[in-house]
């Protein structure tokens, strides 16, 4: 009997390893981006995605996300029960996300001119024309905030009604950027190098990179805590779908990445007003529709005073500056995220959406 | 420590018993020797660090070290379940020294030093990618077979003609509406038109009804 039980034991540990094992070296995989939607517009490798409303939609205001040039989207859509785009959806949100997709190396080229004045001014014609409505909500995360304040800023006339901006860098001042402020100063970091040897910047560098900046956490905390789950028998779906996402990077375009280096992290253009797009200004000062920035306590990403600035520079009157407990991912997901992101946002978009 | 396989009265037992319960005790006994080999390291290894502490000049190695090792075992000690598997142990080493080993690393990779070093990695490391991209494009060429290169120029192409469509349908659109708006204008004429004809049709009626009045 002691045998049987001790027999049982060993075959169940032995499982557990041989799970941990195989994540280890295989990758986690895991279902995500579950909500029904349709491709609405596609444009070279971008995507436009309408999500099918699950409920009646209770808004005439819709909402197009707009994500970053690295990482996937689907951490919106994380899994059922935990993404962002199911809460808003079935609030009764009409909800838009603007896929940027995976740059091939024939799209080195492309800058922030071209998915700021090209692209982006097209999904917002395309979503328009879908959901036929007159004014429309823009919602960028990090990276896709950058952009989102940028369209609001280069086209005022557009019917943008609120945008609404998570953990989104809007001054790069060495000083308040962290660890970025020494790895990105123009004395150690050329991005021309870079963009000369890869064309596009490989997202394992680019992710390696954002690694590095927490390596004990990054590259040992996350195992620790999976060996943890396997261990103890918990459920693993969350972990899977987290690390399935943080180890998805995609290429950055080439031309973008040296942009993004040069002109925001070494020069700060945005900021000091200096920022040109097609020779087309980027003041901040011609924003005025409703604005919500929210950042996190514990972002190292985008840091606290990166994103405050913001609200210095536009001149909407309806401006909250938000900041929740969190950290640059854990403020999209997670119970901590539906507690206070996800809360947050409904109550503020609710009355702004009628 | 003396393993029970060793035991002769426990294999003869092991022989006497039917195939599969024969397999089930043996691979039991395995996993048994297997949990006694990993406490035997554990017990040696948590012994060793005090004496290889003692033992060494201090000043050789970083004193965190030590004090996070110590740390580490004292709690491990302390455990009372004695079933230690190695995840457990790494936990515990995580959960006690963590927190400082990142501060160490955090505190590492701000520094100039840190920064240079990794500047100068990646300036090979880019130098040598750049080179070796190059020597196979001209190695592929030379085969005469299709490069990453040649494929990119051929999705550039597709690229610029999507991008050339969208701007037929942009004009589309925007004809579309001009052409719109010249029907509304046209048709606002025919109804001018049509309504001046009415009004002097009525002017006429008006006419043939006083006419009739006066005669």
């Amino acid at each position: 009997m002691a045998d049987e039980q001790s027999t049982a034991e060993m075959q169940d540990t032995l499982k557990k390893y041989q799970l941990g094992t195989q994540l280890l070296l295989e990758g986690a995989k895991a279902q995500t981006g579950q909500s029904p939607k349709e491709i609405i517009w596609t444009k070279n490798k971008a995507r436009l995605y309408h999500y099918l409303p699950t409920c009646e939609q209770r808004f005439p205001v819709p909402i197009l996300m707009v994500y970053a040039l690295i990482n996937r989207p689907y951490i919106l859509d994380l899994m059922p029960g935990n993404s962002l785009v199911e809460h808003l959806v079935s609030l009764g949100f009409d909800v838009y996300l603007l896929d940027w997709g995976t740059p091939g190396d024939e799209d080195a080229y492309l800058s922030f001119e071209h998915y700021i004045l090209d692209y982006l001014p097209r999904a917002v014609k395309w979503m328009l024309r879908r959901s036929q409505a007159k004014e429309f909500t823009l919602l960028g995360y990090c990276m896709g905030g950058t952009m989102s304040a940028i369209y609001a800023a280069i086209f005022p006339d557009t019917p943008l009604r609120n945008l609404v901006l998570l953990t989104t860098a809007i001054n790069f001042i060495p000083e308040e950027m962290g660890i970025y402020g020494i790895w990105t100063s123009a004395e150690f970091l050329n991005p021309d190098q870079f963009v000369d040897a890869f064309g596009n910047v490989p997202g394992e560098i680019i992710d390696l990179a954002n690694r590095m900046t927490r390596p004990v956490a990054n590259c040992l905390g996350t195992y620790i805590t999976m060996w943890n789950l396997i261990m103890y028998g918990r459920p693993m779906e969350t972990w899977l779908a987290m690390n399935k996402w943080v180890n998805d990077s995609v290429s950055f375009p080439g031309e973008a990445f040296r942009q993004w280096i040069r002109d925001f992290y070494q020069q700060n253009k945005l900021a000091r007003g200096e920022l040109r797009l097609r020779g087309q200004l980027v003041n901040l000062e011609r924003i005025t529709c409703s604005v919500l920035s929210i950042a996190g306590k514990k972002d190292h990403i985008c840091t606290l005073p990166q994103a405050s600035a913001l609200m210095n520079y536009i001149s909407s009157q309806d401006k909250e500056f938000l900041v929740l407990n969190a950290g640059h991912v854990g403020l999209l997901t997670g119970s901590g995220a539906k507690k206070e992101l996800w809360s947050k946002l409904g109550s503020w978009l609710e009355p702004r959406s009628r | 420590m003396r393993f029970s396989g060793e035991n002769p009265a426990f294999i003869k037992e092991i022989q006497e018993m039917p195939g599969e319960t024969q397999a089930q005790a043996t691979s039991a006994e395995s996993w048994k020797h297997w949990q006694e080999a990993w406490k035997a390291f554990y017990e040696t290894v948590s012994k060793m660090w005090p004496q290889a502490r003692a033992g060494m000049d201090m000043q050789e190695l970083p004193a965190p070290w030590f004090e996070m090792m110590e740390e580490v075992r004292v709690k491990m000690q302390m455990e009372e379940n004695t079933n230690i598997d190695p995840v457990t142990v790494l936990k515990h080493w995580y959960d006690t020294s963590g927190e400082k080993w990142s501060k160490a690393f955090g505190d590492a990779i701000v520094t100039k030093q840190f920064v240079e070093a990794m500047s100068s990695v990646l300036e090979s490391y880019t130098s040598f990618s750049k080179m070796f991209r190059r020597a196979c494009e001209v190695y592929f060429s030379n085969l005469q077979l299709p490069t990453r290169s040649d494929i990119a120029r051929l999705a550039g192409l597709v690229v610029n003609l999507e991008e050339k469509v969208d701007r037929i349908e942009d004009s589309l659109e925007s004809l579309g509406n001009d052409s719109a708006q010249v029907s509304t204008g046209a048709s606002l004429q025919r109804l001018e038109a049509r309504l001046g004809q009415v009004e002097s049709k009525l002017e006429r009626v008006l006419a043939a009804l006083e006419k009739m009045e006066k005669g």
